[in-house]
């Protein structure tokens, strides 16, 4: 058994996989509404990416992204383990967004070539 | 876990705890350091276990043996949330003597000797304690915030166990600091293998919530020690029970779920 907040190496995977999870959420939820209850299970594996690892670094994952967000409003007294965990998020959230450019109009995340913004339908990458 | 003696005693079959359908009058209070006595009841039988009163850190090792975990393995993803061996646990550790199992003079470990199923039906009374089944009222701006527990609970020598209704806890509000200590406690996991076949161990959030109801709590309503009502926040950490207190942080902590954007 391992301690999850303490494998970095594991969580960035996680953190990848979180980010693409939330990438692919708007489009699985707008599919899944129009699913019926008895296949919702199988709808949501077939839209949402698959993880990867054990629900625990997810956990930790999760736990990070609300420090984060804390963070923005007031300071907080962090533990290392934290600390080193939000260093890594903070590399990982800059690759997804060079690969997922925010859209100008609505902020929602696209494909770094997409010409149109997958939400909002605005142009972009003009 | 508990071993179990094959040496025999006599039983009755399937017992079953004695609960009420009534429930405490208005204005009883729970005596929080009378000793409880449970009864079971079988087909020919009474039983009565005793207690000692069962204290902080005999709470403290029920929940840290409690085990939670996700099991992935495959497709098929199970949860595992075994508390019976810690309540078996319990009971041995807190029980002072039993009747109506006749003589237990010869038995090396009479505790032992009881029969599981009795011993897990007791330990499901003495930890019968919840959120109030009362509608929570939308949460209101306060200084303080209330949270109503109904818990069952049997004192005296009789055993009879008493449903108390919206017993009162009153905490100051959480700082975030404290917000953030339980999220860190309680995201602190451990795992083994992959995402197809791995385990997630979660640690016990009832000990968490136990450390942070001491830090919270105000005021109570509804307890009694030594026949009077349980006043002031150092008589309070020191006298409620731990069961009691980890409810009461947890539902502290789940306030707002409640609340819908209409």
């Amino acid at each position: 058994m391992r301690d999850a907040a303490r494998d970095l190496k594991g969580l960035r995977t996680a953190a990848q996989e979180f980010f693409e999870e939330g990438y692919a959420y708007p489009e699985a939820n707008r599919t899944l509404a129009a699913t019926p209850p008895e296949h919702q299970d199988e709808a949501r594996k077939a839209l949402l990416p698959q993880r990867t690892l054990p629900d625990g670094y997810y956990v930790w994952v999760a736990h990070l992204i609300w420090v984060e967000r804390v963070l923005e409003i007031v300071p907080l007294d962090l533990a290392a383990v934290e600390v080193e965990g939000l260093l890594m998020l903070k590399q990982e959230r800059s690759r997804f967004q060079s690969a997922h450019p925010a859209c100008p109009h609505c902020g929602m995340p696209n494909e770094v070539h997409a010409l149109v913004c997958r939400e909002c339908m605005g142009e972009i990458g003009k | 876990m508990a071993k179990t003696s094959k040496q025999r005693i006599d039983a009755p079959a399937i017992p079953t705890a004695e609960l009420p359908a009534g429930s405490a009058p208005e204005a009883a209070m729970l005596p929080l350091d009378v000793p409880r006595t449970i009864t079971l009841k079988g087909a020919q039988k009474t039983l009565s276990y005793h207690f000692r009163r069962i204290t902080a850190a005999d709470w403290q090792a029920f929940f840290a043996a409690i085990v939670h975990q996700t099991l992935q393995r495959g497709p098929v993803r199970e949860t595992v949330y075994e508390s019976e061996t810690a309540q078996i646990e319990l009971v041995e550790k807190a029980l002072k003597s039993v009747d109506g199992y006749g003589d237990l003079s010869s038995l090396k470990n009479w505790k032992a000797a009881l029969p599981l199923t009795h011993r897990l039906s007791v330990g499901v009374v003495l930890r019968n304690v919840g959120e109030s089944s009362r509608p929570r009222e939308t949460a209101q701006l306060a200084d303080l915030i209330t949270i109503e527990l109904d818990a069952f609970w049997s004192a005296g020598d009789k055993g009879k166990a008493t449903l108390y209704s919206g017993l009162v806890h009153r905490f100051r509000q959480p700082s975030i600091a404290q917000l953030r200590h339980f999220n860190f406690e309680t995201a602190r996991v451990r795992v083994e293998g992959t995402a197809e076949n791995g385990i997630t161990t979660y640690p016990a959030r009832q000990l968490v919530a136990m450390r942070i109801y001491d830090e919270l709590i105000e005021e109570v309503d509804g307890y009694s020690v030594d026949g009077k009502p349980l006043v002031g926040i150092e008589n309070i950490q020191r006298e409620m029970d731990g069961a009691h207190k980890a409810e009461a942080a947890l539902a502290l902590f789940s306030q707002g779920d409640a609340v819908r954007v209409q």
